[in-house]
């Protein structure tokens, strides 16, 4: 296996926005092909998770390839719901590291701050079992599920969980691409309007238009990809036995730590997916960067803060970052990356290996990349 | 609406109150996640979620093929214990299990 690199990161404003989805996707990529020094990559890998629906357009891998004007360059998309950023950055990752190409261009974006909330909860909710979804079960009550059942367990409370949306946002007020740049108070967080009990608004992650992009290359660049795991579980939520862990994030933290030959002890900082603010938590246990059931107490005692003993999410996360499916597992890596080449202005951390997690579904197609500065 | 089967007695293993639940469904929605005895587990309806704890012991009908959750209240389980063989008695074994499962385990709550 060839060793991979990451040579260009790049992602828009997360938000509210006007453009076309391919012009953000576009953004995004002309800015990762930039700091690559790169001008024509030899493959490209698309992310979308549901254009179709969501803007309207198909064929989607070379609506994008030709509004960049890489109409001859092949170009596949890649899909596993609220992960398909992360898994396409796989599948560029297995090009470049099977010796098939020399650089691939990732990118992956979502745009769907123009459709009506109800209609992107259904959109998104159809990536749940057909017949727990005939139950009117949604993301965020699947979510409340799996919370009620965490709190139930010593040492996660109203404050814990509170803390994680607390401290990403503080991390996104330094962020000038997030979503919600905006500190929130404990107090805010734990009297927001109740979505399914016990979760409340102020745990959920918004609904958010953007794109994101990286450049891999089996040249030498700043940053080296040493590790990438894939798990999988049940798509139905009542065949686990376990509610407050996920298969999915044990088994791809346990295949990208074997790939990379280190353990979650070398991580230095790490983007974990906070579609819900519990969901940081059980990540930090799953992943081993905690010990089982200490998630709560690390986080409320700051540790994991940007000025704490292990960052998690300086980029603010899904929950203040905002999360425009597709573009999320990117723009997780781009976050690693840029921290670990020094270009996070206002919030730059001092670190030599990054972790980014990503959950697709209810934690069916998760995925564990772990990157490495090469200074 | 005419109950057509009755599932029996089943465990909590998390509940929830959707506040805004998709078109075709009333809002506020109780849903449950049901353990049956033998493992399987059911997501269910229910009427409310006030008197429902993780590991609350609920009755389960089924009415027009969707499932229903509701808690017993002191009479049911009275009626649960003293009051007949057979079926009951199945019903009794399985509380008794569940009783002594949760003792066992030291006051957690819930079979997580």
């Amino acid at each position: 296996m060839e060793e991979v690199w990451v040579t260009g990161a790049g992602m828009t404003r997360i938000g509210r926005r006007s453009e076309p989805l391919p012009e953000l996707m576009a953004e995004a990529a002309l800015a990762a092909l930039a700091m690559a020094g790169l001008e024509r990559p030899e493959a490209i890998v698309v992310a979308a998770m549901n254009p179709e629906e969501f803007v309207g357009d198909g064929n989607f891998a070379s609506n994008v390839a030709s509004h960049m004007g890489f109409a001859d360059v092949p170009t596949l998309r890649v899909e596993t719901a609220t992960s398909s950023g992360a898994a396409a950055f796989y599948t560029g990752f297995a090009e470049v590291a099977s010796g098939l190409c020399s650089t691939v261009l990732v990118v992956g974006g979502e745009k769907m701050t123009h459709i009506a909330t109800p209609r992107v909860s259904e959109l998104i909710g159809r990536s749940i079992d057909p017949y727990e979804r005939s139950y009117g079960a949604t993301m965020p009550a699947l979510a409340a599920l799996i919370t009620r059942a965490l709190m139930a367990r010593h040492g996660v409370g109203e404050r814990e969980i509170a803390a994680v949306a607390v401290k990403n946002h503080a991390h996104a007020a330094r962020n000038p691409l997030a979503h919600f740049p905006t500190p929130v108070s404990m107090d805010e967080v734990m009297a927001s309007r109740m979505v399914s009990d016990p979760l409340r608004l102020l745990h959920c992650c918004p609904i958010s238009d953007g794109a994101a992009a990286v450049v891999l290359s089996d040249t030498r660049g700043p940053v080296r990809v040493a590790g990438v795991g894939q798990g999988t579980d049940t798509l139905a939520l009542r065949h686990r036995h376990d509610l407050t862990s996920f298969r999915a994030t044990q088994t791809a933290a346990r295949a990208a730590f074997t790939m990379a030959g280190f353990g979650p002890a070398r991580v230095d900082f790490a983007e974990l997916h906070d579609a819900f603010a519990p969901f940081e938590l059980i990540a930090l246990e799953d992943i081993g960067l905690v010990p089982p059931g200490k998630s709560g107490t690390i986080t409320l005692d700051g540790e994991t803060a940007l000025d704490g003993r292990l960052p998690i999410n300086p980029s603010g996360g899904l929950k203040a970052r905002g999360h425009p499916l597709a573009a999320t597992g990117l723009a997780q890596i781009v976050e690693c990356v840029w921290q670990l080449v020094g270009r996070a202005e206002g919030r730059q951390l001092n670190a030599r290996v990054a972790l980014a997690h990503s959950i697709g579904g209810l934690a069916t197609n998760n995925w564990v990349t772990l990157l490495e500065a090469s200074r | 609406m005419i109950p057509t089967t009755v599932a029996g007695i089943g465990e909590i293993v998390s509940y929830t109150t959707l506040h805004s639940a998709p078109e075709g469904f009333r809002s506020p929605l109780h849903i449950a996640l049901v353990q049956l005895q033998g493992g399987a587990r059911f997501v269910c309806h229910g009427a409310q979620t006030r008197r429902v704890r993780i590991g609350s012991l609920v009755a389960i009908e089924a009415v027009d093929n969707i499932y229903y959750f509701s808690s017993l209240n002191a009479l049911d389980r009275a009626r649960l214990f003293w009051g007949r063989a057979g079926r009951a008695g199945d019903r009794v074994n399985a509380m008794t299990r569940s009783v002594v499962r949760r003792l066992f385990k030291g006051g957690e709550s819930g079979p997580n």
